[in-house]
Formats: structure tokens, C-alpha cells, sequence
């Protein structure tokens, strides 16, 4: 007779424990698929009202990709004005669009201000058409097509140049140039950086995928320096640890106005006008689906685009007013004479090709 | 061997444990629906990319080394504090946490404003030992501490020199801390962003955000994040191996040698003072040196104290109410894995491990899907953001709740219960009560973190309501790093709290569980 | 009617028996002390008294109620049965009135309770002083306390004295034989060490690979075992070749003697005697038939091997006053009879 000590186990037999494991899993991956599809079935249906709060009469609320530090007290200005409470929430513009996407019908987003055309693109189906008084503000090319959405200010694509190392008068015109061998290892680019990805998107309107291709594996071949965000690509050439970088204009004059124009190192060159390296990006608003009758809303927006607010930018943040009636900066070469390629923004949609191109080079 | 005489698990901790392994499953219930979503051809477009891969070896490259140069730390820096008498071993022990208050996206930016071409796989490597570390140093520490120096002092007996005498003892006893904490660092690696980019490394992390910011395709994004889920299953599970093999030196009396620390030459004082200064030199003074001098250089607009002081106090008590959910939510599922080891218990604790490794973005994310379509009155409001910050940091409760809950006896429960004592109250009363202070441990190692959290406190905060990170982040969008600055300087400070108290905490914890020293 | 009554007890793990068909009484204030060596099923057997396991047959029953039986044993916590552990187990965060009070906190005598309880203990001045402060005897003495306070029907210490030096176990077995004594407390005790067992049981019950193989007092367990197994757990014997002679004497190489076990013996029966080392003296003044091997000092006594002209090796016990010497002749006879036990 044996009486080997086994290990430790439940002297009942452990079965039933397993099974209720078991089903307690099951019914957990249940709940989560059974919400997923009554939101599918939601957003078919007729929503009455968003489940969420509604903000009071009186409040908006704005998804901004534009900085607290940026804008904050651009929208204390309009509540000052209209009495009007702005609720905002501050993120990325490209992680705000994929949260509202993910909010679906019931986002609490009234208002959307994105820092770029892209992430307004992504969201267009959750957008209302804006109202003519506000369509007719901003020229066509600055606008989507169907008008869900319009551009507020414009920011230029720029080349900044190590001016120590550069002359002026070597700085290259095109971007073609910069696959040339004396960059080697000079040129610095933010491959994940919105704007980055719509000149791309550009290039391959005008000069076709081919070319593109041809001309971002050359890059590649020519060792070229990426970067997160163009801040930082700005940084990079201000102190000299690249030569050229490929930025938006208003980046360089914000820093020159923190820390003194004549302290800058890297100054700004703007490419010739029909070279795709010129591109003209836009900032730009939309309003959401449930907010399409909003008063608040409408007016928050005609505000953006009213001359006011435009020369606003234009002393701030040193961008591009897309207001007909108002004049840029000063020190800023004018945007008509910037041109940039021929083409509408709103052109700009095949977004996901390009990151599909930019990921086959390997710089994504 | 011992045993543990209750006869079956008590059906209401299993229930309870995997109900809150369940919540901490969420993020990869929505990994699996959005998964679900993508086709099969767009996953094998992603899966037969090569630059993925090649991302993905950089991202496990970066982790290895990293937990290799954090174990290379540990060790001796831990054989110093508790073996011997170094000059100011006291100062030291109340210092050695505190690198984890710096986020690796500010270590990152420090060093960067410092030596501006700073970049690279190994720049990277560096940085993230150097704020990581004490996620290894502190297990290894009690568990060094703790040893049994009767093993080791037979060694020497049978006449094996004092390294090799610690090596094929105190060392084998030290593993499962070492891997614990090492898993952790390896899936804080992982999960990076923040310092990942601003060093121009090409990890997985960056792959995965550019999928969410740019294509807004969630589902191709949710695919790799899946990769990322599965990476992180493979080191969890090599953990459990390594947790396993060592056996477990509770010496059977329940009497531990105390350890007594050897007196160092000179040369060796100084050695040990040197190693000691180059650490916190490297992990705390050059990154808090830079930003100083960040600060000094000024900003356009002046700081707005007010803003500073709203934004902090909000950091504390959010990151505390996150802590207080995470401790709640992991306690049953260590109760139970302390107690009952068994296949369930243990894919139980694997599931509350598996969201660690996942980047921000995605728990943010599925926060967002879930509460909006199940829960949408708590969207955007405290209470869901708190609970965020405990499901990205539970397996820390979790680990800390189950080394503490282990350290104590069943006996003394099973006293309890012939004293007239309920079952539950009989653990609350003798376990529970032993082990709180390495569960408040964990509950301050939670806040730790999540004061530092960032990707998903921009999506499911309150709108208006901001945190240090927060605040720190939309400064550094714009050129103007100078006014990032203070809003840096004031989170390290604001985390070197519960960093001190952690420090101190293990500087007492260790007498109450000894009772026949 | 007695204080615990197991009946056929079976218990294990896993569905495998490790303790099998166990039954005894125990009459009320005794203390029963189980003998067994490692792996016998006491601790099975303690825990499965106390309501950590329940049995797979065979029931217990405490003061004519039946607790445990297949079906739904009482939970731990309303047997009212005390344990003392091992290690003695104190709540490191209670001091040492936190201890004893533990499981008496709703008790408004409490207090009484909890000075009288340390006056048994004799650690009045101890009152508040921390386990980790107390000495392996006091943190005992303690948690017999913290068992005792709540008055409960039976107590049982799983091997106390183990973790013990030698020189302190042999008071503090004193002692708490006292303590429960004037408690009036009914106790069983598990322990390995024999010399324990003997010491301080009313009631002694041995087992061996999960069975109870003998169950009786100290004393006749001692002088009359029942088989080999149990003499030898008991204390030295020697085995000697014997047989049963007509007139009911054993006979065996020291002559014709009478047995403990007369009445079962059948003449003519081949078998074993059972002799203890003290049964036999050394006498000089007859011839000797013995050589002296070894020796072993115990202080009190010795304890010394010869070798039997005949080849066989016994042991015997001495007191010390007489010096002896290895390698030299001497005279063994038996003195006290032995337990004859069949082939």
C-alpha cells in the first residue's frame, strides 16, 4: 500500500474551477464584441442625441492640434469678445482625429482646429459643410472640395541652412538639389511629421510616383538625417549638426522671437515657386456632423477667418493669413509670390500611399 | 515541502482575481477587435515588411541591452548597500529610487539640449538604464537583504572564496527579484516613445505611432501594436521560467542569518563612493543640470505660477487615485497568486502583465473605444482616467502585493482562523496586514508612473484638466523648450516624492516579517 | 464523555490517502501526545482535526458533536479548537497582549482574561514587548497564550518544542504541561522526539506510514509494545531469540525469565523477547559471558554495547558510578522482564 504524498492540489477536483474560467473568459471577450457592433448599429441609425454631455448653451467644444501655448489665449480672446466659453482640448492633431474617429457619433468634439490639411482629410467623413459665409472667406484651393472643412493660416515649406557653413547664395533653390553629393549627410527631414508627408503627397501629384520615388531613395543613398518634429530639425541646423533642413516657415520665426534674431545660426530659404519643395500647407477647422446647426460654432469659426484674428496669426505666429484682405508679415516673402506647386490641398488625400512609399524607401 | 491547507481555492478570489485580470485585459480585447478589422491580406502586407522586422529587432536589441546594463548596475551597486559598510550607506539607500522619477522622454530631451548631436541606438541604451535601474536595483535589494547568509557562509566553509561562495548561493536567491524587475525594464524599453524619438532610434514604438498619427487606419496600427503584445508575452513568460527554476530559500524554520556587512579598505571605500556618485551623476545630476541651465536661459512669455501649481496639484492627486485603483484591482489576483499557484492563476497574472508593454496610444485608445460604447457617461471624466492609470500599471501593484503577500507564512492565517476568524477576515487581519507596507510599495511605485504618463492623460483627461506631463508636452511641441523647463523640473520634483518614500519605505519594511531573527 | 473521538479516519491530498483509518478517544484534560516519525500523517492528522482538510472517510466528533465528516465539516473557525504551530507563528505587528487578546477582541473580560493568561505564562512583565523581542521559549509560551485565551475545547501543538536548544525544551515541556494542566485544557500533541512523548503524555498514540500502530499510556506503550515497530520508536530495545516454555517463562541464552505479556503467550512458541537496555546489569561476581564494545556517556547514565559470548550484541544501560572499559569480559544477566512478541 502506497501512501506517496502528491503535491499540493485541491482535493475536490479542480474542474469546476477551470470550466468557470473558462466561461467567465468567453463571456469577457462577449461584452466588448456585442458593444463594438451596437456602435456599428448606432452610427446607422438615426442618433437622437449624443449620449454624452452636450456642453451648455453658451460653450463649445474645440479638439484643437494646436498648442494650449499656441492658441490658449487666441481662444480667450473670442470668449472675451462673444461671451461665448471655449472648452478645448489640446492633443495631436493625427492622435485627436484617431480618437474622434474612435468617439464616432458620440464625440464630444464640436469643433475640430487641426494643425494640418492631412488630419482634416482623415476626418472628413465626421464633418459638416460649412456655411457659405465662411467659404467664401478662403480661396478654393485652401478649402476641401466638398467644403467640409476650410484652411485658417498658411505655413510655407522652407529650407533652413546652417548660414556659418552655407552661403546664401549656395542654398539650393529646388529639392531636387538635395540628393546631390555635396549634402551628403547635410540634409535633415521629418519623415513622420505631417507636413513632411503632404509635400510628399504633393511630389507625387506633380511630379508623379515615379520621380518621388526616385528622388526619396536618393535621399536615402545620400544619407540624409531624420528627425521627429521640425522643431527639433531647426535645432539640428541652428547648432550646426546638419547643414539643410526641410521645416515650415513659421518654426524659425518663433524661435528668432524667443531667442533674438540675431542669435539665430540657421536662416530660412525659400525654395523656387513651382518646385514641389515650396508647398503651401494650411492649419485649418472643421465643424462636426452634430454641431452642424451650432451657432456657437459657425461663429467660432467665422472668427478664425475674420481679420481680426488673422492679423492675430500673422503677429504671433508668424504664419501665412489666408483672409484675402489681409496682409502678411512683413519680413515674410508674400504667398502669392511663394505660388507653390499648382495644385489644391484637397488634392492632397492619398495620404495612405505615401506612407506606403515612404515605408518602402525605409523612412518609415 | 510546504503546503497549503485550505482545501479547495476559494471560488469568490478566483471569480474576483480574474475579473480584475479582465479589466486589465482591456486594451488587448480592443487590439483583438480592431485586429479583427484589418484584413488578412493588410496583416500579411504588414507582417512580410521587412522594415518592420527590422524595427522590431532594434526595439528587442534596445530592451536587452538595457536589462543587461540595468542587471550590470544592480548588482553590484546592491552588494555595496547591503553587504557592505560604505560611507553614507544610509544616504545612498534613500537616494537609489529617485532616477525613476525623471520620464525618459525628459532624461531624453535633458541630455539632447546638453550635447545637441546626441542621438543613437546606444545614446538611447543609456538613457533608458539610466531612469529605469531602480526597477531591478529595488527588488534585488530586499531580496538581498532578506537572504539567507547561513548558505553562504557554509560555502565558505567548504572553501569557496566569498564571490564564488555568493554566486552559488545568495545569487540563485536574488533571480526571481532580478527577473522581476528586469521584466519590468524590458517592457518600459518596449513601450518607450517619448525617448526613442527624440534620440532618432528607429524602434517599433515609432512604427506604431506613425501608423495611428499618420494613416489613421487603426486597424494596421493595432496589428503591429499585436506584435508588440506577443513580444511582450514571450519575455513574461521567460520570466515565470526564471522565477520557477530558483527554488524558494524560505529557510524552514522561518530563521534567517542576519547579514552583517564586511568593512571596506579604503581604496574600496573610495571605489564604492565613486561608483555610487558616477550613477547618480548620470541618472540625476546631468539630465536635472541641463534643464536648469534650460531654465535659466528664460522663455518669451514669463511662468505662470498659477498654472504650474493647478497643473501639479492635479499630477498628485490623480496619479494617487490611479495608485489606489491599481492596489484594489491587483490584490485579489495576488491574494490569489501568492497562495494557490496553479495553471489558471498563473494565465491570470500572465493577462494583467500583457497591457505593460503596450504603448500609450493604444491603452489610451482602447479606454476610448470601450467607455464611449459601454460606459460614455464616465468618457472624459476623472474616474476613467484614474482607472486608466491602473490598468497601465497594474502588473506593478501586481508584482510588488505578491512578493510582499508570499514573505508571510500561511500559519499565521490558519492561527487566525482557529482563533474564530472568517477566512477572509483571518488573511486581512494576519496577511494583509504583514504585507501592506510592500502593497503601499506598489501603490507608490504606481503613482510614480502614472504622474509621469502622458499619451493616455491627452486622450481621457477631463477637457481642461492638465498634469505636469501634459503641460511639459504641449511646450515641447512648439521650439520653445526653455518654457518646458520648469514644468519638467517640477515633475521630477513632484516624483521625487514617492521615489523618497519607496527609498525608505524598503529601509524599514523588512523588520516585520522576521520574527525568529 | 470524552473529549475527541475520531473513528476511521481517512484523509489526503489530491484523492491519495496519506493518513488511513485512524480512531482513538481522548478522555477530557488529557494530553495526548502522537509519536511518529517524518512522514507518518501527524501534521495530516492535526490539520484534519482542526478543519484544514476535510477527510475522505471516517468522522470526528468533539464533545459528542460531530465536526467533521465527509460531507460539510465545521470550518476552522467554529471548531473552537486552539493550534499552536511550529515556529509558534506571533503576529509580527502585535505586541504580545495584541497576541493573546487575538482571538478574544470581543470579549469585554479581555483584559482579565489577558493578565491572567500571562500570569500562567509567568510574563506579566512582558506584556508589551514585541515578538521579535522574545526568546523561542517565550514566543511559545505566547502563542499557547493566544491559543488559550478564547477557552477552547482542545488545543493542538504541531511538534513545539522543535525549534527549541535542548537544555530549554525540557522546562518549557514542564511548563507547559502545568499550564495545561491548571487550565484544564485538553491537548493533543505531535511531535517526533520519543523522550517528549513519553515525558509529558497522559495518552500516547504512534504512528507509522499514515496508520495508528499503537494507542495506549506512556507507560504501557513502553513496557509492553506490541510489536517491534512500536518498541523501537519508543526507546532502545534489544531483539533476543526466545522461546516459550511449558510453564509459561520465556527462555533465552540469560536464562528462563517471566514476561510483561505472560497471558499471551503459548508454550512452545518460537519468537522474539523485547528487552530495554535497563532491564540488564553487569555482575562481576558471576562468570563472565559478555565482552564490553563500546561505551556511551550520557551523563546520567551510560549506555554500553556488549557482545554476547553467543555472538549476540546487546545494549544495556548503567548507571555511571562504576567505570568500564571497552575490550574487557563481563557478566550480563537480565534483570526485568521483557515483552515476548511471536514470530
Amino acid at each position: 500500500m502506497s501512501y506517496i504524498r502528491r503535491p499540493f492540489r485541491t482535493s475536490h477536483s479542480p474542474r469546476p474551477t477551470r470550466s468557470m474560467f473558462r466561461v467567465l473568459a468567453g463571456a469577457a471577450l462577449l461584452i466588448p464584441i456585442l458593444a463594438a457592433c451596437s456602435s456599428e448599429a448606432d452610427t446607422s441609425a438615426e442618433t437622437t442625441e449624443p449620449s454624452v454631455e452636450i456642453a451648455e448653451p453658451g460653450e463649445l467644444v474645440v479638439y484643437s492640434g494646436r498648442s494650449e501655448e499656441l492658441v490658449g489665449p487666441l481662444f480667450a480672446e473670442f470668449t472675451n469678445a462673444t461671451g461665448i466659453k471655449v472648452s478645448a482640448r489640446f492633443g495631436d492633431s493625427a492622435e485627436l482625429a484617431a480618437q474622434m474617429l474612435e468617439e464616432g457619433d458620440r464625440s464630444p468634439a464640436q469643433v475640430y482646429f487641426s494643425q494640418d490639411a492631412g488630419a482634416l482629410g482623415s476626418v472628413e467623413e465626421l464633418l459638416s459643410t460649412l456655411p457659405e459665409s465662411v467659404t467664401t472667406l478662403v480661396p478654393e484651393q485652401y478649402r476641401a472640395v466638398n467644403d467640409t472643412w476650410s484652411g485658417v493660416t498658411g505655413r510655407a515649406r522652407v529650407i533652413a541652412y546652417d548660414a556659418e557653413s552655407v552661403p546664401a547664395d549656395q542654398v539650393p533653390q529646388s529639392v531636387f538639389e538635395l540628393t546631390d553629393e555635396k549634402w551628403r549627410g547635410q540634409v535633415a527631414i521629418a519623415p513622420t511629421n505631417a507636413s513632411f508627408q503632404a509635400f510628399v503627397t504633393a511630389m507625387r501629384v506633380t511630379e508623379g510616383d515615379d520621380v518621388t520615388k526616385e528622388w526619396l531613395t536618393g535621399l536615402v543613398n545620400n544619407d540624409v538625417q531624420t528627425y521627429e518634429k521640425n522643431g527639433l530639425i531647426l535645432d539640428a541646423v541652428d547648432s550646426g549638426q546638419v547643414q539643410l533642413g526641410l521645416i515650415n516657415h513659421y518654426y524659425w520665426y518663433q524661435k528668432a522671437a524667443e531667442v533674438g534674431q540675431e542669435n539665430m545660426r540657421a536662416q530660412l530659404g525659400f525654395m523656387a515657386p513651382k518646385d514641389p519643395g515650396s508647398l503651401i500647407n494650411v492649419a485649418g477647422v472643421g465643424i462636426l456632423k452634430g454641431a452642424a446647426e451650432n451657432p456657437a460654432a459657425i461663429e467660432f469659426v467665422q472668427w478664425l477667418l475674420s481679420p481680426s484674428t488673422q492679423e492675430w496669426f500673422v503677429t504671433n505666429t508668424f504664419e501665412y493669413p489666408l483672409v484675402a484682405s489681409v496682409a502678411s508679415a512683413p519680413n515674410l516673402p508674400a504667398l502669392d509670390s511663394l505660388a507653390g506647386p499648382d495644385i489644391a490641398l484637397a488634392q492632397l488625400s492619398d495620404l495612405p500611399g505615401t506612407l506606403t512609399m515612404l515605408q518602402d524607401v525605409g523612412l518609415l | 515541502m510546504q503546503t497549503k491547507s485550505r482545501t479547495k481555492t476559494p471560488s469568490l478570489l478566483l471569480w474576483g482575481a480574474a475579473f480584475c485580470a479582465f479589466i486589465a485585459a482591456i486594451p488587448l480585447v480592443y487590439l483583438a477587435i480592431r485586429i479583427g478589422g484589418a484584413g488578412a491580406s493588410e496583416i500579411i502586407a504588414i507582417l512580410s515588411r521587412l522594415r518592420t522586422w527590422e524595427t522590431v529587432a532594434i526595439s528587442v536589441g534596445l530592451a536587452v541591452v538595457v536589462v543587461v546594463a540595468c542587471l550590470a548596475i544592480s548588482y553590484p551597486t546592491a552588494l555595496f548597500l547591503t553587504r557592505t559598510k560604505m560611507p553614507l550607506r544610509r544616504f545612498w539607500f534613500t537616494t537609489v529610487a529617485l532616477p525613476l522619477a525623471i520620464p525618459s522622454y525628459v532624461a531624453a530631451y535633458a541630455w539632447v539640449a546638453l550635447i545637441p548631436g546626441m542621438n543613437g541606438f546606444w545614446a538611447a541604451a543609456m538613457v533608458l538604464t539610466a531612469v529605469s535601474f531602480p526597477y531591478v536595483l529595488l527588488p534585488l535589494l530586499v531580496s538581498l537583504r532578506s537572504a539567507d547568509m547561513g548558505l553562504e557562509q557554509v560555502a565558505r566553509s567548504l572553501g569557496e572564496k566569498p564571490m564564488a561562495a555568493f554566486f552559488a548561493t545568495s545569487f540563485r536567491q536574488s533571480v526571481p527579484a532580478a527577473a522581476a524587475g528586469s521584466l519590468l525594464v524590458a517592457l518600459y524599453v518596449l513601450s518607450d516613445f517619448g525617448a526613442v524619438a527624440l534620440l532618432r532610434v528607429d524602434a517599433f514604438t515609432r512604427v506604431i505611432y506613425t501608423s495611428y498619427r499618420a494613416s489613421f487606419d487603426r486597424s494596421n496600427a493595432a496589428v503591429l501594436a499585436g506584435m508588440l503584445v506577443i513580444l511582450a508575452v514571450i519575455l513574461i513568460s521567460l520570466e515565470r521560467k526564471a522565477r520557477g527554476r530558483s527554488l524558494r530559500f524560505r529557510a524552514d524554520k522561518g530563521v534567517a542569518s542576519i547579514t552583517i556587512p564586511k568593512a571596506l579598505t579604503p581604496a574600496s571605500s573610495a571605489l564604492s563612493l565613486m561608483w555610487f556618485i558616477a550613477i547618480a551623476v548620470i541618472s540625476l545630476g546631468i539630465p536635472i543640470v541641463s534643464l536648469l541651465i534650460r531654465l535659466s536661459e528664460g522663455t518669451r512669455r514669463p511662468l505662470d505660477w498659477g498654472e504650474l501649481a493647478s497643473a501639479a496639484v492635479n499630477t498628485a492627486w490623480i496619479s494617487a487615485l490611479g495608485a489606489v485603483i491599481a492596489v484594489l484591482l491587483a490584490l485579489p489576483i495576488a491574494a490569489l497568486a501568492s497562495t494557490f499557484r496553479s495553471k489558471s492563476t498563473s494565465s491570470i497574472e500572465s493577462l494583467s502583465y500583457s497591457g505593460l508593454a503596450l504603448p500609450g496610444v493604444v491603452i489610451g485608445l482602447s479606454l476610448v473605444f470601450l467607455s464611449i460604447n459601454t460606459v460614455p457617461f464616465l468618457y472624459q471624466s476623472f474616474v476613467l482616467l484614474a482607472f486608466a492609470y491602473a490598468v497601465l500599471f497594474l502588473p506593478k501593484s501586481l508584482g510588488a502585493s505578491r512578493s510582499a503577500l508570499e514573505a508571510v507564512p500561511p500559519a499565521l492565517g490558519q492561527v487566525a482562523q482557529t482563533l474564530g476568524y472568517h477566512p477572509l477576515r483571518a488573511w486581512l487581519y494576519t496577511s494583509g496586514r504583514i504585507s501592506l507596507p510592500g502593497i503601499a510599495a506598489g501603490g507608490l511605485l504606481v503613482m510614480l508612473t502614472a504622474m509621469k504618463e502622458l499619451p493616455a492623460t491627452l486622450m481621457l483627461r477631463p477637457t481642461g484638466f492638465d498634469t505636469l506631463a501634459t503641460e511639459l508636452w504641449s511646450r515641447t511641441e512648439l521650439a520653445a523648450f526653455g518654457a518646458a523647463a520648469p514644468y519638467a523640473l517640477a515633475l521630477i520634483l513632484l516624483a521625487a516624492v514617492p521615489s523618497f518614500a519607496l527609498s525608505r519605505g524598503f529601509l524599514t519594511s523588512e523588520k516585520e516579517t522576521m520574527v525568529n531573527a | 464523555m470524552s473529549a475527541i473521538s475520531v473513528r476511521e479516519l481517512s484523509a489526503g491530498y489530491g484523492g491519495e490517502a496519506v493518513i488511513d483509518d485512524i480512531s482513538f478517544e481522548l478522555g477530557q484534560q488529557q494530553l495526548l501526545a502522537i509519536l511518529g516519525p517524518s512522514g507518518s500523517g501527524k501534521s495530516t492528522l492535526l490539520k484534519t482535526i482542526a478543519g484544514f482538510l476535510t477527510p475522505m472517510a471516517g468522522s470526528i466528533t468533539l464533545d459528542g458533536v460531530l465536526v467533521s465528516d465527509t460531507e460539510s465539516p465545521v470550518p476552522p473557525e467554529k471548531r473552537n479548537i486552539g493550534l499552536v504551530p511550529q515556529e509558534g507563528s506571533l503576529f509580527p505587528h502585535l505586541d504580545v497582549s495584541g497576541n493573546i487578546s487575538f482571538g478574544i477582541k470581543r470579549d469585554p473580560q479581555k483584559k482579565q482574561r489577558v493578565n491572567e493568561l500571562l500570569e500562567i505564562i509567568n510574563m506579566t512583565e512582558y506584556a508589551h514587548a514585541r515578538p521579535q523581542e522574545l526568546s523561542g521559549g517565550q514566543q511559545q509560551r505566547v502563542a499557547l497564550a493566544r491559543a488559550l485565551a478564547p477557552k477552547p475545547k482542545l488545543i493542538l501543538l504541531d511538534e513545539p518544542f522543535t525549534a527549541l536548544d535542548t537544555s530549554l525544551r525540557a522546562q518549557l515541556r514542564e511548563d507547559i504541561r502545568s499550564i495545561l494542566t491548571m487550565t484544564a485544557t485538553t491537548a493533543i500533541m505531535v511531535t517526533h522526539d520519543q523522550e517528549e512523548a513519553l515525558a509529558t503524555a497522559d495518552q500516547l498514540a504512534v504512528m507509522q506510514a499514515g496508520k495508528l500502530i499503537a494507542f495506549g499510556t506512556p507507560h504501557s506503550l513502553y513496557n509492553a509494545p506490541r510489536s517491534i515497530a512500536v518498541a523501537q520508536l519508543l526507546g532502545e530495545i534489544n531483539v533476543i531469540p526466545a522461546r516459550v516454555e511449558a510453564d509459561g517463562r520465556v527462555r533465552t541464552e540469560f536464562g528462563t525469565t517471566d514476561s510483561a505479556n505472560p497471558d499471551q503467550l503459548i508454550p512452545g512458541e518460537q519468537g522474539t523477547l523485547i528487552v530495554r537496555p535497563e532491564a540488564f546489569v553487569i555482575d562481576n561476581t558471576l562468570i563472565p559471558n559478555a565482552t564490553i564494545i563500546d561505551l556511551l556517556f550520557h551523563g546520567h547514565d551510560s549506555l554500553i554495547s556488549v557482545r554476547m559470548d553467543s555472538g549476540l550484541v546487546v545494549k544495556l544501560r548503567e548507571p555511571t558510578e562504576v567505570s568500564r572499559f571497552p575490550r574487557t569480559p563481563c557478566a550480563v544477566v537480565v534483570t526485568k522482564p521483557g515483552t515476548f512478541l511471536s514470530l
